[in-house]
């Protein structure tokens, strides 16, 4: 060990008590610096994101109250409404506490005072920019335009440009209150129609074609073909003009047809897709060919 | 104001910026050569061995941070898991970049002192590793060293993308590198910053220190040095210009930093000693094609406390969003 130049392993302690030397020092200094420059008064700031339950404190004893509600309301008012359960409060929004949401103030059992500022629906379209898609920043925005009759996409310019749009619960159902909010493809399905059956919509607007629009120029139900609710891309072949065996039965769709739309061939004979190689023979393939290959 | 990060994380992100950054000026000295110029390189045993205790202490650190996870320590094993979270590629780095930079050290350690490897090899209680001793050090480090620069990266940005993660709650940290463009700025930040402490502690410290900086040779570092601290000022005067452009809690935030209750913190600290004073001093070394000991101690000493500071007051200056 003797042997070793011991000047030469003093760099790595030497740089190593630098490091903790600045940080001792700056830990020292920036009290001090803080010390010498003049605290400013408190400014009136906006108020603050309150993503804590505590906050609204003082609005839980009066909403999971019955007894309380019919004291401020009377005794013939609709509370249900109004009425919170203790355990939907600590569902997942219901956790951000009620002024979050809602405003208000919920520092106050005083009804008037806690009420100043509130916001009954915070999903609306008008309040939803300020609320909602204050968390929600990255809505799903992959499927164009022109293929949902309500595309977020139309929603989020209504609400930038102030025209009047639906509400996020409008789709997405109502949150905190004891629900969750609907964010699957069978749970909005099945709130849309809900929501159109009770509104008396055409018929065709039951189904896919409720939200959806058909990017094809057929007349079919979209499951005809479609088999899956996550992606378009799968799909079976339910109906075709001509029977489709052989070298036909496995190929997809859009090598015949042009996508999307399927009326593009019309005759449905072996020339409308392939050509002749040959100079023998007239176009009816079939005399010598059949689907199974061209050798065959 | 936000008051969950201070002092704390400040030291964490400071440490673990300055250890990615001197093992990424290591690996450069490595694979440019720098490192053989001469038998004893203070800048690449410093980058080499260094890294790995500061950020284990880092970590350590992180843990004391970590309420639930200290009093809960198997709670951190779920850290691993959540694979959509930058917590848990964060953790992925730290776990592979601690070893591979302690072995890196432990290279450079053995090249550097010979008398060192050959006492460690003639230990009869090593016997078991001879098949180790017969690999090409100089190649087997550099192999470290590449993997090690590649982590490092990885480690110095990964806490401007931690902090950005934060955003929207938090606008002033999430501020996008270009306009228009959903690509945070902070990760470019931290990574010029961990770049510019990273070799202010090896080059301009511990080279004129130790070899009166006659380590590295010309002038080559020193314009690199200058141009990351013109990138650093460029980034901050981007930062906040942004912040004040877009209003709300980020241009309340830079004013916090830039005008008001942290001013004086800011402009002695960050651009005095991290932009005004180094870029004098390296400039002058530039020309000259070596720091003498004044422009190096000093320039090394000033980025250094302006590393720690732009951590700090970029975590004490975010302000949340106003509802």
């Amino acid at each position: 060990m003797s042997r070793f130049r011991k000047s030469r392993w003093v760099v790595i302690p030497v740089a190593l008590i630098l490091v903790l030397g600045v940080i001792s020092v700056g830990l020292l200094l920036e009290p001090a610096l803080q010390a010498l420059m003049a605290q400013p008064a408190p400014t009136p700031t906006p108020e603050l994101l309150n993503y804590r339950a505590p906050q609204s404190v003082e609005c839980i004893y009066c909403h999971v109250s019955e007894a309380d509600l019919r004291v401020a309301l009377g005794p013939d008012a609709d509370i249900s409404r109004l009425l919170i359960l203790p355990d939907e409060v600590y569902s997942l929004h219901g956790r951000l506490g009620c002024v979050t949401c809602h405003g208000g103030n919920g520092y106050t059992r005083d009804v008037s005072v806690a009420h100043q500022g509130l916001v009954p629906n915070p999903s609306d379209y008008r309040e939803a920019a300020r609320v909602c898609l204050h968390c929600h920043t990255d809505l799903r925005t992959d499927i164009p335009e022109k293929y949902l009759h309500t595309p977020h996409e139309r929603i989020l310019r209504g609400i930038r440009e102030g025209w009047e749009v639906c509400a996020c619960s409008n789709c997405h159902g109502p949150v905190a209150h004891g629900v969750e909010p609907i964010g699957s493809h069978e749970g909005l399905a099945a709130y849309c129609i809900d929501c159109h059956t009770a509104r008396n919509v055409p018929p065709e607007r039951l189904k896919c074609y409720g939200c959806h629009i058909s990017p094809h120029d057929i007349e079919l139900d979209c499951e005809t073909c479609h088999r899956s609710v996550s992606t378009w891309a799968q799909v079976r072949l339910a109906v075709h003009p001509m029977e489709l065996t052989g070298g036909h039965a496995g190929i997809s769709c859009f090598v015949c047809h042009e996508k999307p739309a399927f009326r593009t061939i019309s005759g449905y004979t072996c020339k409308d897709c392939h050509q002749r190689p040959h100079d023998f023979g007239d176009d009816n393939c079939e005399r010598c060919h059949t689907p199974e290959g061209w050798s065959q | 104001m936000q008051t969950t990060w201070g002092w704390l994380p400040a030291i964490y992100l400071f440490l673990g910026g300055l250890g990615a950054g001197a093992l990424m000026v290591a690996a450069i000295f490595e694979f440019f050569g720098e490192r053989y110029q001469s038998d004893f390189c203070p800048t690449a045993l410093v980058g080499a061995t260094v890294p790995g205790p500061l950020v284990i202490l880092g970590t350590i650190l992180l843990i004391f941070d970590l309420g639930a996870g200290l009093r809960e320590p198997w709670r951190i094993f779920y850290m691993f898991t959540h694979f959509s979270s930058v917590m848990t590629w964060g953790v992925w780095l730290l776990t592979f970049f601690i070893p591979v930079s302690l072995v890196y050290g432990f290279l450079e350690v053995l090249d550097t002192f010979p008398a060192a490897r050959d006492w460690l090899r003639g230990r009869r209680w090593l016997h078991w590793t001879k098949f180790l001793w017969n690999l090409p050090l100089r190649r087997t480090k550099r192999v470290f060293a590449g993997i090690g620069l590649g982590l490092a990266i990885g480690v110095a940005i990964y806490t401007g993308i931690l902090l950005s993660a934060v955003g929207p709650a938090i606008p002033f940290w999430s501020t996008p590198a270009f306009p228009g463009l959903h690509i945070p700025l902070m990760p470019f930040l931290f990574l010029a910053s961990a770049f510019s402490t990273g070799e202010s502690l090896t080059v301009d410290l511990m080279a004129t220190l130790f070899v009166d900086g006659r380590i590295p040779r010309g002038r080559r570092v020193h314009l690199i040095h200058l141009a990351v601290i013109t990138a650093e000022a460029l980034l901050i005067s981007h930062l906040l210009i942004h912040a004040f452009g877009e209003g709300g809690a980020a241009a309340e935030a830079a004013r916090q930093i830039a005008l008001g209750q942290h001013s004086l913190v800011f402009w002695v600290f960050v651009i005095l000693l991290a932009i005004i004073f180094p870029f004098v001093g390296h400039l002058y070394a530039a020309g000259l094609g070596r720091h003498l000991k004044p422009s190096g101690i000093s320039s090394g000493i000033s980025i250094l406390f302006s590393g720690l500071f732009l951590r700090y007051l970029i975590l004490v200056g975010g302000i949340h969003a106003f509802l």
